[in-house]
């Protein structure tokens, strides 16, 4: 089990199964200070202020920038604590398998979906693939520079969740402005992924939680026929010496995407916390 | 080592109030095979706070030097020559 779940699961198992992270009540707190200046709570101007990166995604920019700093020899140390301990503070995630997922639209409302903001820095197209919900939704709309939006019944969300699922995308809760506060379920391809490549290539962990799962395979039903090590986003999954498929439990992300493309039904999720070795790497 | 280096005069990109982005080319975005290239908008702001117009950089340099697969993608793709890749 993760901190995260340590502290903020509350007897629901997982920290975004808890009720209380869809909440509208703890998003719009009002702390003293907000209080005595009669000014919006802290999230909201957080959020309106945001939205400018619609088109003005400088912001992104210089945070990717500092990011950069991590592969730096002395102070590299230093500014990767540093991003681990503001990540928790603002906007990062967790990759969940479709179950959960699914489990996470019934928790929530207000259901929208919106261009994924990574694939439009980093490719320049706009592609659908971005699920939130409220108090996110409401904020995207009253700032009408933000992205367009289309809106989902809690059924049809599930559907999208599904088709995304099916093309291999990796689903991940993010949680915006402290915890437990879920506001997005990203459909995340990894190459162009903002918040993933920080994790994967400088080692900021807490940008990008891997999921409280990991996939095993049963070797005696596997065929060799290579579907889930093209699925595979991470490269976890390589041939063994007997030609069949072995996963890397340091690199598995525990998405479980790869059981969508395997015929033999040879992959399955096991908890992270019961394997000796992965239940440390998170 | 790589170097990236880019001519903002050379190349053009406006912002698009449709789109709420720049639409035009971007080709050397479609093309980078690690997506290390991002658009980011020039200082000018127009009226509405949107930028006027948007340029292209390498993002993560130190390590997008060593992701960088020296493919040249980028360099055959512009069709206005605003991109150069030294060593």
């Amino acid at each position: 089990m993760c901190k995260f779940c340590r502290e903020h699961a509350k007897g629901h198992g997982k920290w975004y199964l808890n009720p209380e992270g869809y909440s509208e009540e703890l998003f719009y707190k009002l702390s003293l200070l907000d209080r005595i200046l009669g000014r919006k709570p802290k999230k909201l101007r957080d959020g309106i202020k945001s939205s400018d990166s619609a088109w003005y995604p400088l912001g992104i920019s210089k945070q990717l920038g500092l990011v950069d700093l991590v592969s730096k020899p002395l102070i590299g140390g230093l500014v990767r604590k540093i991003g681990n301990h503001i990540a928790i503070k603002t906007h990062s995630g967790q990759v969940v398998p479709t179950e959960d997922a699914l489990q996470i639209v019934d928790l929530s409302h207000d259901h929208t979906v919106y261009p994924c903001m990574c694939k439009r820095l980093f490719k320049g197209q706009d592609e659908y693939k971005c699920l939130n919900f409220a108090p996110l939704s409401e904020i995207n709309r009253s700032v009408p520079r933000a992205w367009k939006e289309k809106k989902l019944s809690p059924e049809e969300a599930k559907e999208w969740l599904q088709d995304f699922g099916q093309k291999g995308y990796v689903h991940a809760v993010f949680w915006w402005c402290d915890m437990p506060q879920s506001v997005c379920i990203c459909n995340c391809e990894h190459k162009y992924c903002y918040a993933a490549r920080p994790k994967t290539w400088y080692d900021v962990t807490n940008v990008y939680r891997r999921a409280e799962y990991l996939v095993v395979v049963n070797s005696d039903e596997c065929i060799s026929c290579g579907n889930c090590i093209e699925r595979c986003q991470f490269g976890a999954i390589t041939f063994g010496s007997d030609d069949r498929a072995v996963v890397d439990s340091t690199i598995c992300f525990g998405c479980g995407q790869c059981r969508g493309v395997c015929e033999q039904n040879a992959l399955r999720l096991v908890d992270r916390n019961t394997h000796p070795i992965a239940q440390k790497i998170w | 080592m790589v170097k990236f280096k880019y001519d903002p005069e050379k190349c053009d990109l406006p912002f698009d109030p449709k789109e709420n982005r720049p639409t035009k080319c971007l080709k050397c975005l479609e093309v980078c095979p690690n997506s290390l290239l991002m658009f980011i908008p020039m200082k000018a702001k127009r009226e509405d706070g949107a930028p006027q117009r948007y340029k292209i950089s390498m993002i993560f340099k130190s390590y997008g030097k060593k992701y960088c697969p020296d493919c040249l993608k980028c360099v055959e793709v512009c069709p206005s020559q605003a991109i150069k890749i030294k060593y």
